[in-house]
């Protein structure tokens, strides 16, 4: 039995439950559990909407021993939501509290490469140690619409990335730091970006166009504002 | 010429809000017409990640509150300066929440710049960009890390050019001023 208590994964999608950081949440949710370590998983966005609920949120994040942010990218950075729980986080945890933790962070992102998620990461590494957090490492994950709606496990494409996270859960529930290996391997492209750049630069056009809604099925480009 | 400074400070007692005036007043100088934005007044919900200004309503938002308005106003902008005190590297919540809610500007479409995937714009004008943080005290990573967001940004919004500065620690409002005065004077 792991000596690990209290697991706790933000989920910091606005998209919250129909989310690829919700996909990725559960997945290591499910690796805590199976291994008798009960894990919780909050959704940030249905926390941030009052001062209450967020109050509460940061307490709980506080009294964690293992926090783990799973958060999409938004404009090469954290989203505003989450940057909020952050701020909040750095105002309420002053000396009084002085209990180990540690912090994980795992961002993904639309574009395919992994590394749009650098910045991103190193801001959640300086929040860390501006909290006295004991960081354990971002995992990068480009290309992460794919991810949306599968099922990890049997996800081909996401098989380094369940390999990675594994790696980590286990060094978690020993008690060891996260290995850098584990970073690096969960961080792999989901596909060689040669191929997957192309695809997205030449169909593009057609992949969000059958997204469209009928109603504006031809009007991708419109310019709503006279400038 | 248009400006829109996104003023993303916290609290009303912050540098911030005294650069903000002058900003004003030098940009009101070279007459510029100025928009301020202080985005702790404004009611803005945050972006939900729905793609609706790609898919549902191209190139507006679907949450119909004040950040539409300032959304178009950025896309008409020459100069966007964006203020913020320098959060764990980043963008406080307050310019974030704004930040996020630019995205309607840009298409869906994808393009390669320096071999990286970018997104393609929806206008053809895209306004320079002026960002200037604050942090209480001297901090190489956030700065670096400010710099960098900044450069990056500008890289995805396809502004012409991004010009970045950074004060931390004792401030001194006449060096700032000065400061701030050149960056405009290149911009003009
Ligand atoms: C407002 C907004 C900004 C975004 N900015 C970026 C970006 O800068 N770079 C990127 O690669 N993807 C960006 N994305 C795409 C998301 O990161 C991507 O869709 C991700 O898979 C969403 O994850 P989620 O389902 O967990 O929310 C952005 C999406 C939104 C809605």
């Amino acid at each position: 039995m792991s000596e690990i208590s209290k697991v706790l994964l933000l989920v910091g999608s606005p998209k919250g439950e129909n989310s690829v950081s919700n996909n990725i949440a559960s997945y290591i949710l499910e690796k805590f559990n199976e291994n008798g370590v009960k894990a919780e998983k909050i959704f940030i966005v249905k926390e941030v909407r009052n001062d209450e609920a967020l109050n509460e949120l940061v307490l709980q994040a506080i009294d964690a021993e293992i926090l783990i942010l799973v958060s999409p990218l938004y404009v090469d950075s954290i989203p505003a939501i989450n940057i909020k729980v952050l701020e909040e986080f750095y105002k309420v945890k002053n000396d009084s509290y002085n209990k180990k933790q540690s912090f994980m962070t795992i961002f993904n992102c639309g574009f395919p490469e992994p590394h749009h998620n650098d910045l991103a990461i190193d801001m959640c590494k300086k929040f860390a140690s501006d909290t006295g957090l004991k960081w354990m490492g971002g995992v990068t994950i480009g290309m992460g619409p794919s991810l949306e709606g599968k099922s990890l496990e049997r996800f081909r494409l996401a098989k380094n990335l369940c390999t990675g996270l594994d790696m980590a859960v286990d060094a978690i529930l020993k008690g060891e730091t996260v290995p850098q290996e584990a970073i690096v391997i969960a961080s792999k492209p989901l596909m060689p970006l040669t191929i997957v750049k192309f695809v997205m630069c030449n169909f593009g056009r057609f992949m969000w166009g059958n997204q469209m809604d009928k109603s504006v099925k031809g009007n991708m480009f419109d310019r709503p504002y006279e400038l | 010429m248009k400006a829109v400074i996104l003023n993303g400070s916290n609290e009303n007692e912050n540098p911030l809000n005294t650069w903000e005036k002058l900003i004003v007043e030098i940009l009101d100088n070279y007459g510029w017409q100025v928009e301020t934005v202080e985005l702790r007044n404004k009611k803005l919900a945050t972006c939900i990640g729905c793609f609706g200004c790609w898919i549902k309503t191209p190139g507006e938002c679907i949450l119909k509150d004040e950040g539409r308005e300032i959304c178009k106003n950025v896309a008409r902008s020459d100069l966007l300066v964006l203020l913020t005190p320098l959060t764990f590297g980043g963008y406080s919540f307050e310019l974030k929440k704004m930040m996020d809610r630019l995205i309607p500007n840009l298409l869906p479409l994808f393009t390669k710049i320096n071999g990286e995937m970018h997104h393609k714009t929806r206008y053809e004008k895209k306004p320079k960009l002026l960002a200037i943080g604050y942090n209480f005290q001297h901090d190489e990573e956030s700065e670096r890390i400010f710099k960098e967001l900044v450069h990056r940004n500008a890289l995805n919004m396809d502004n012409p050019t991004s010009y970045v500065e950074v004060v931390a620690g004792e401030v001194n409002d006449i060096i700032v001023g000065e400061e701030i005065l050149r960056n405009i004077e290149v911009i003009s």
